[in-house]
């Protein structure tokens, strides 16, 4: 029974990242209007078939909006949680397969950073660097690195006792081959869960430095900032805010039930 | 005992570093102090007097052990913006951001915790089902969005209260309270909702333990077991998430209070890193990340203090 809801959860999990994926494509060689078109007559339009989410304070089309805001979204947590990713697995990967000082060093350092949550982490690197989008990249990257360290560390450290590393390491194998042709593909599933949930996080931090104004400027579409801009008229049109929300919501959704399921 | 003392030196040395990263940090960004007191239109001889005046010709550790020592006495500087003591301005708002959180914590235990028995007892009946998928969605609605909602729905269409009409600590207790109660509550429902999950999933492993079905043997029912028993067992990995949730509170409600216009900690921290305010950043940034690092360490002593294996075991490391 549970193992049936879980994989429901995964299915479901794929269903709705899919069709997240297939909407920020969508968005990447067509949106219904110009995300920045202004079309006076339209302004504060209620959902309809002419503007299928409506239309913002400058008559600006919020499914095409959304389309790119999602794509902005999208597009940094994917950047954010690849460089994180890749980073901190090599420094889990190498601190827990050699050990040593460094290993000692790195994972104290580690300890104090994995306290702090990714968006204070980035908040912390934004106020020191500015806001703007390539510094969110920067800082998001960062913040990402220790959370991938820690779990791929303890994962080579259960592996590299194992009698299969052993056996390779008798036939010569260099230390390098061992790590990521032997060790690697077994911390897959697990790499796999925290990217999943790194994600997650990624889009929450992202949608929230952009709603502070801090993150995504301006030209570029965000849905945290779409958010924060419709705040002001939420009465008279809270489509412009709700469409948006309901859509970093369903991709948090979408990849925490990925991750639920991923789970061993 | 020896344990404790080596903990706390630990902590320590870590608020040291952290302080120290911090003050580094800033310390590269912000430029000349001395310009930006007296505009770039001072003299290069003028600029060289404040320096010195100032102290800013110190080395670096100099420079640091002076802050740090002005950070644990109170004397934090000055704001560029408002020409106020730093120390001053924290602790007008830092009461506004921590009774929030309270609020929010007594909320997420108010919900998690009969919730998730609920979960356990009923596991898989309608109840749970139900309460699983409210459970993951809730998980999924990032707070500011949640306030925003909440604003739309009680502030505007319910019309149960004023949008933006922040009433201040010093004018009148029960306002104030009363205007926290929907920004607490956009913090707390995802949190309560990861509690649920979490103690549903601690008390079905507890109920599958040997001591259960002795107690049960002895003559003790099902519920008399589960709360003499199980509950007591079943707390304590969620205690420890409750701890770690706080530094994610924290973060939150840096958020909300722009959601919700209250001027608390986050909201001059969110005004001062756009305008560049670089004391008051520099000294919420150490507050918060001293925050997270005395949490987590208590939440480390709580544990030991809770779990008896943990205790007495002696394995601390992994």
């Amino acid at each position: 029974m549970k193992k049936d809801r879980r994989n429901l959860n995964f299915i479901l999990g794929c269903v709705i990242c899919a069709v997240m994926l297939l909407l920020v494509i969508l968005g990447f060689f067509y949106t219904p209007y110009g995300p920045d078109a202004m079309n006076g007559p339209d302004k504060f339009a209620a959902p309809s078939l002419r503007h299928l989410m409506g239309a913002d304070q400058f008559g600006r089309d919020i499914f095409s909006r959304v389309l790119k805001g999602l794509g902005t979204t999208g597009w940094i947590s994917l950047v954010t949680v690849a460089i994180g990713g890749l980073t901190g697995t090599l420094v889990g990967a190498l601190t827990g397969y050699y050990g040593g000082i460094l290993d000692e060093i790195l994972m104290r350092i580690n300890d104090i950073l994995t306290a702090f949550p990714s968006f204070l982490l980035a908040l912390v690197f934004i106020s020191v660097l500015g806001p703007g989008k390539g510094n969110l990249i920067m800082a998001l990257s960062i913040a990402f690195i220790p959370s991938f360290a820690r779990v791929v560390r303890g994962e080579f450290l259960l592996y590299r006792e194992r009698d299969y590393v052993k056996s390779a390491k008798l036939w010569g194998a260099s230390g390098i081959r061992i790590m990521f042709i032997h060790i690697l593909p077994n911390a897959l599933p697990v790499i796999l869960s925290s990217a999943a949930i790194g994600f997650n996080n990624a889009v929450l931090a992202e949608a929230s430095l952009s709603y502070l104004g801090i993150g995504v400027q301006p030209p570029d579409a965000s849905l945290g900032r779409m958010i924060s801009e419709a705040s002001a008229y939420l009465f008279s049109a809270p489509w412009c805010a709700v469409f948006p929300g309901v859509m970093i919501i369903l991709l948090i959704l979408g990849f925490g039930m990925i991750s639920d399921g991923l789970k061993r | 005992m020896k344990f404790y003392i080596k903990k706390i030196i630990t902590l320590i040395i870590t608020l040291l570093i952290v302080s120290f990263l911090t003050f580094l940090a800033f310390d590269l960004i912000s430029g000349d102090p001395a310009i930006s007191k007296l505009g770039t239109q001072a003299t290069p001889e003028k600029v060289e007097a404040l320096r010195e005046e100032m102290g800013l010709n110190d080395p670096l550790p100099v420079r640091y052990a002076r802050w740090i020592s002005g950070f644990v006495t109170g004397d934090l500087g000055e704001s560029y913006s408002y020409h106020l003591p730093v120390g001053q301005m924290l602790l007008e708002k830092l009461p506004v951001t921590l009774t929030m959180m309270g609020m929010s914590f007594i909320m997420i235990l108010l919900l998690g915790i009969p919730l998730g028995i609920l979960c356990a007892r009923h596991e898989n009946g309608i109840v749970d089902h139900i309460l699983s998928v409210l459970n993951q969605i809730a998980m999924s609605i990032p707070p500011f969005f949640l306030g925003v909602l909440l604003t739309f729905l009680f502030g505007l269409v319910f019309k149960l209260f004023t949008p933006g009409g922040y009433v201040s600590y010093q004018d009148s207790a029960a306002g104030f309270l009363g205007y926290l109660i929907l920004p607490s509550f956009a913090i707390a429902l995802p949190k309560s909702a990861m509690t649920v999950k979490l103690l549903r999933s601690s008390v079905l492993g507890q109920l599958r333990l040997d001591y259960v079905k002795t107690a049960r043997s002895r003559g003790n029912t099902q519920n008399g077991v589960l709360y003499r028993h199980v509950l007591r067992n079943a707390c304590i990995p969620v205690l420890t998430f409750l701890g770690m949730a706080l530094a994610d509170m924290l973060a939150s409600s840096i958020i909300i209070e722009q959601v919700f216009g209250i001027p608390g900690l986050g909201r001059m921290l969110v005004g001062s890193i756009s305008g560049r305010d670089y004391p008051v950043v520099q000294a919420i940034i150490t507050f918060l990340a001293a925050f997270v690092v005395i949490v987590n360490f208590l939440v480390d002593m709580g544990y030991r203090w809770l779990d008896p294996r943990v205790r007495l075991g002696g394995s601390g490391n992994e």
